[in-house]
């Protein structure tokens, strides 16, 4: 067993908040790596794409694969990552001038390590939408929660290329979901929208940290961060770590977060309808995901999601 | 009085260290509809807000008598649960929460029990109808994006799928149209008629009241009730203004 | 006529005199135990402080210096004297203090001050005080004000000896070890019991010495149900080489006690600034800091409170103005403890020129902090784009029973409030310095008025010739 040192931010801070990095534990002796896979996606074109997991018989696999679009192609890449053995998965994206993706990733665990890495390259006028759902599952008996990591890192690289970010989490037991995002503006007039809500219990662990960094250059770029952590366990432990970096005049960055029990306006307005505390943070605790599936264009992409919520939380 | 529904005595409100309501009597009986009217910031909403329960407002003295009971030390759910429903002003945008989904667990906390989906559907869709709202509304995250009337239109929706006893109106007219004054009107009259339920509508104009018979309007100043009287109250106000009304004592 | 518009440097001159150096004794420039020793030697330490000391210079050489903030490489610590004795025994009156160091402070607006609004002022000149003293009134009150020297030997030896260097270790960090090797000079302030100053006590240091360190140690105590104001001014004449100032303040803040603790930075350029200042608050008390960093090359300083006892606060007000050639890694820290305890963070930064201003932070939340209340909100100002401006606040809440709250904002100024004043007959210039001021105004509106005038001077030089 090895530490595989992942999620370093790019500017670091005290070292005893233990928010620097992460480390995962992985047996690289063991482990099942698959041959890249390389996916074009020529000019002009829409399309769907999925990528699946692949189920082995080893314990440890990696797999990573590379997709390109060309210039003013459309397309939605769906990554199903609800994992029954340790998983690294590496995705990177080229994304030409004038093109659009959207990727919606499933990251879901029962009791596996999962790692998930995704690379974006964005060019001139392109755009990118991440909708991701990290969804803490129930181990069988005598198991340790899942621990998910994902470390997701966009190159705003040309002129208004945007990045629009949705990421919901719900976290129980013991589950460690431990998240890195670094947003590099480069172009100018470059633009990110990050907005991320979750709900954690029991003993739920979460580390968010979000980077906005401005290069020299990005003038007229424009990025905001945005967290809502609902604490809904009495051992739950949340850290959250919104930087922003800037080395441009002529920029705007913002970030706020929130952290605590449901606000006091939501739970009037709920209450004002009859409905109790508990009830209401459930309700909340679904709607961080059920957020997402809002978002989404198709019934297969919902259904994703939703089989998995119903998995974990019941019926709505 | 057996029939009163709500009987508010000598009510005073503080939010936070001010004090907003100084000694506030007002008595609305079953089946009623009344109207209270006053200038901005004379305390009208802290009413609604003080007998719906919100933690804010704090009551420093008097009583709220309900079904005759009283609520004023009981959690607002629970208030909510016995039949009131504040309809407000700006209901609040809940990202993840479909209106349908809303409601359907208002329901179930109300009555305990679980309304079969499928009878659930068709009584939102027909109360949409109703409305003359969009059903794709009912699955559209609470509030979220909605327009100002559409917002308003989803509070009277509650409004008629809850059934309360009383229904508390702030301003609901506030912003709309003519067109979604009318709707919304239509669809309190709908209320009054389905649920027999009372009514307490705060309001500035007319419009809202077109489609109802008021029993009783209530001027409310500085934290009191400075007169009372019929619907022909709500007509003079309207023709000469909260000054003239207490010039002309 | 108007300032040039191109101007390298700013004025700085009343900072800037340099005094002949003069002094009694100067140490040996490094870190060795024997420098220790001779240092313990030279100030008559109690044989505790000396063993202190050597276990800090142990604890020194074991610690790596941090490799998260900004660069300390051009501090070679062989070659700073930790130690600058000047010609002088600590004074009571002014008078008797030597004329060079007098017109200095005199130039500096210090016993002025003293006459017009302070209950109390020391000076400190290089490694020691040169002038302490403290008004028959505030004095018959019971309240202690005196250099940390004659306090660790004299009434209140047993009292120094419980607090010193207990809530900051050396052990916490590389350059809390090096001041617990070195230190000497700073303030002993002790108020009693349901005491209340209505006026500050003030400290001031200025180092002098060309290469030489600063290391006073601030130790306040303020009693139950007790309430005082203390203000601290540092300058230092420009050198070019290096010059350290490793500081420390521990306030000890008991049950329903108040302290506001105000400190105006004004260090040279050529200064590592490299403080550290914490409070420990009791059921009920409170701390609030209000800071204003404008000098130094390179400065590490985030002022952290623990809100131990239920129902405590803190309030932390600052403004960082980052200039050509600085590195001001500044913010604060808070630890929650107990329950329903508040904290609020409320910062400005400003990078002009060239300069680097990171806002840097953390909340942290215990299991046992029920009810807590946090809201952090920091703006940053970029001036130009050869200026950097990082914010780097981490939230780490472990209850979920608590309201944390965190705002950040970044951004430059703005186009259409700089014509609005020059519409209004200002020049491009001032109409700049005014909106900088105002946007550094969370702090001036904190300090006493002497102080924000000084704070808007400073803001003003720092503005001059910033249109290019």
């Amino acid at each position: 067993m090895t530490n595989l040192n992942i999620n370093a931010m790019p500017a670091k801070t005290w070292h005893w908040l233990a928010v620097n990095d992460a480390k995962i534990k992985w047996d690289s002796n063991s482990e099942e790596i698959y041959a890249d896979e390389l996916i074009v996606v020529s000019e002009n074109n829409k399309e769907e794409i999925w990528v699946e997991d692949i189920a082995t018989q080893k314990e440890y696999n990696s797999k990573k694969v590379k997709i390109e679009v060309k210039e003013n192609s459309e397309v939605t890449v769906i990554a199903n990552h609800d994992v029954d053995n340790n998983l690294r998965a590496f995705l990177d994206i080229d994304i030409s001038k004038n093109a659009k993706v959207k990727l919606v990733q499933l990251l879901a665990s029962e009791d596996k390590s999962l790692y998930n890495e995704v690379k974006v390259s964005c060019r001139e006028n392109s755009n990118f939408e991440l909708v991701q759902a990290f969804i803490g599952k129930n181990p069988d008996a005598g198991k340790e929660y899942g621990k998910i990591y994902s470390n997701v890192t966009v190159d705003l690289n040309e002129d208004k290329a945007d990045f629009k970010y949705d990421m919901g989490y719900f976290g129980q037991g013991d589950n460690l979901l431990d998240y890195n995002l670094v947003v590099n503006h480069f172009g100018k007039n470059t633009n990110c929208d990050i907005k991320v809500n979750g709900a954690l219990k029991d003993k739920s662990q979460k580390v968010f940290r979000g980077t906005i960094d401005f290069k020299k250059g990005a003038s007229g770029s424009v990025g905001a961060e945005n967290e809502t952590v609902l604490m809904l366990g009495e051992d739950v432990v949340n850290k959250t770590v919104p930087v922003i970096l800037c080395s441009e005049e002529e920029v705007s960055g913002t970030h706020g977060a929130s952290i605590g029990e449901l606000d006091e306006e939501t739970l009037f307005y709920f209450e004002s309808r009859g409905i109790d505390k508990e009830t209401a943070e459930n309700i909340m605790a679904r709607a961080s995901i059920e957020r997402l599936v809002g978002l989404m264009d198709n019934i297969k992409e919902k259904e994703l999601i939703e089989n998995t919520l119903q998995e974990v939380l019941g019926d709505a | 009085m057996e029939n009163n529904l709500l009987e508010i005595k000598d009510l005073y409100v503080n939010v936070g260290e001010k004090e907003i309501l100084k000694g506030v009597n007002l008595t609305v009986g079953s089946n009623e509809t009344h109207v209270l009217m006053g200038p901005n910031g004379t305390g009208k909403s802290t009413l609604g807000y003080a007998i719906c329960g919100n933690p804010r407002y704090d009551i420093t003295g008097g009583d709220i008598i309900f079904d005759g009971e009283s609520i004023k030390d009981m959690p607002v759910n629970e208030r909510a649960k016995k039949g009131i429903f504040l309809s407000f002003q700006n209901p609040l945008e809940v990202p993840g929460v479909t209106l349908s989904a809303f409601i359907r667990s208002s329901l179930e906390q109300k009555t305990g029990q679980r309304m079969k989906l499928w009878d659930f559907k068709k009584k939102l869709k027909e109360t949409m109808a109703l409305l003359s709202m969009d059903e794709a509304y009912a699955d559209r995250d609470l509030n979220v994006g909605f327009s100002g009337g559409e917002k308003k239109k989803a509070e009277i929706l509650q409004l008629l799928m809850l059934e309360p006893k009383l229904a508390i109106l702030d301003e609901t007219d506030s912003g709309l149209d003519v067109d979604a004054v009318r709707t919304v009107s239509n669809g309190i009259k709908i209320f009054k008629e389905r649920c027999e339920g009372s009514l307490l509508i705060i309001t500035h104009s007319t419009k809202i009241l077109e489609a109802l018979t008021v029993d009783t309007t209530h001027i409310m100043e500085s934290g009191v009730i400075v007169k009372e009287g019929d619907s022909s109250l709500v007509d003079e106000i309207i023709s000469k203004g909260f000054e003239e009304l207490k010039a002309g004592e | 006529m108007e300032e040039k518009i191109y101007v390298d440097d700013i004025d700085r001159s009343i900072y800037d005199i340099k005094d002949v150096e003069d002094d009694d004794f100067r140490m040996e420039e490094g870190l060795t135990a024997d420098i220790i020793k001779k240092l313990s030697e030279e100030k008559d330490d109690p044989d505790w402080m000396k063993e202190f000391r050597l276990e800090s210079l142990k604890i020194y050489n074991e610690l790596k210096i941090p490799d998260w903030g900004p660069s300390i490489e051009g501090l070679d610590m062989d070659h700073i004297a930790t130690y600058v004795r000047p010609k002088s025994n600590m004074e009571n009156t002014w008078e008797n203090v030597p004329q060079d160091i007098k017109d200095t402070f005199e130039r500096l607006g210090i016993p002025q001050a003293e006459r017009k609004s302070l209950a109390g002022v020391g000076a400190q000149y290089d490694s020691e005080l040169v002038y302490h003293n403290v008004k028959d009134e505030v004095a018959e009150q019971g309240v202690i004000y005196t250099d940390m020297e004659s306090a660790m030997k004299g009434e209140y030896a047993d009292m120094v000896k419980e607090y010193f260097m207990k809530l900051v270790p050396p052990s916490d960090h590389k350059f809390a070890a090096l001041h617990g090797a070195v230190w000497s000079g700073g303030s002993f302030v002790y108020v009693p019991k349901n005491t209340e100053l209505s006026i500050p006590l003030q400290s001031y240091f200025r180092l002098n010495a060309k290469g030489a360190g600063q290391f006073e140690h601030t130790l306040i105590i303020v009693d139950e149900g007790a309430s005082l104001h203390f203000i601290e001014g540092c300058s230092a004449p420009k050198y070019n080489v290096a010059n350290l100032h490793a500081g420390c303040v521990e306030l000890y803040v008991k049950k329903n006690a108040k302290l506001r603790y105000s400190t105006i930075e004004n260090w040279s350029k050529n200064m590592y600034n490299l403080n550290t200042k914490r409070a420990i608050v009791e059921e009920g008390g409170s701390v609030e800091w209000v800071s204003g960093s404008f000098g130094s090359h390179v400065g590490y300083l985030y002022p952290m409170s623990v809100l131990k006892g239920d129902n405590s606060r803190m309030e932390f007000t600052g403004v960082t103005f980052a200039g050509n050639g600085q590195n001001l890694d500044t913010g604060a820290k808070v630890v929650h403890i107990g329950k329903n305890t508040s904290s609020y963070m409320n910062t400005r930064s400003i990078s002009k020129s060239g300069g680097i201003s990171t806002f840097r932070s953390s909340v942290v939340v215990n299991k046992s902090a029920t009810g807590t209340k946090s809201a952090v909100s920091c703006e940053s100002l970029m001036l130009d784009s050869e200026s950097r401006s990082d914010t780097i606040p981490a939230m780490d809440i472990r209850t979920k029973d608590a309201d944390v709250g965190h705002e950040a904002k970044i951004g430059s100024i703005s186009d259409d409030a700089v014509f609005y004043l020059m519409s209004r007959g200002m020049s491009e210039e001032d109409a700049r310095a005014l909106i900088v001021s105002g946007f550094a105004d969370n702090v001036s509106k904190e300090l006493p008025l002497e102080y924000a005038v000084e704070m808007n001077n400073l803001i003003r030089l720092e503005m001059k010739g910033s249109i290019g």
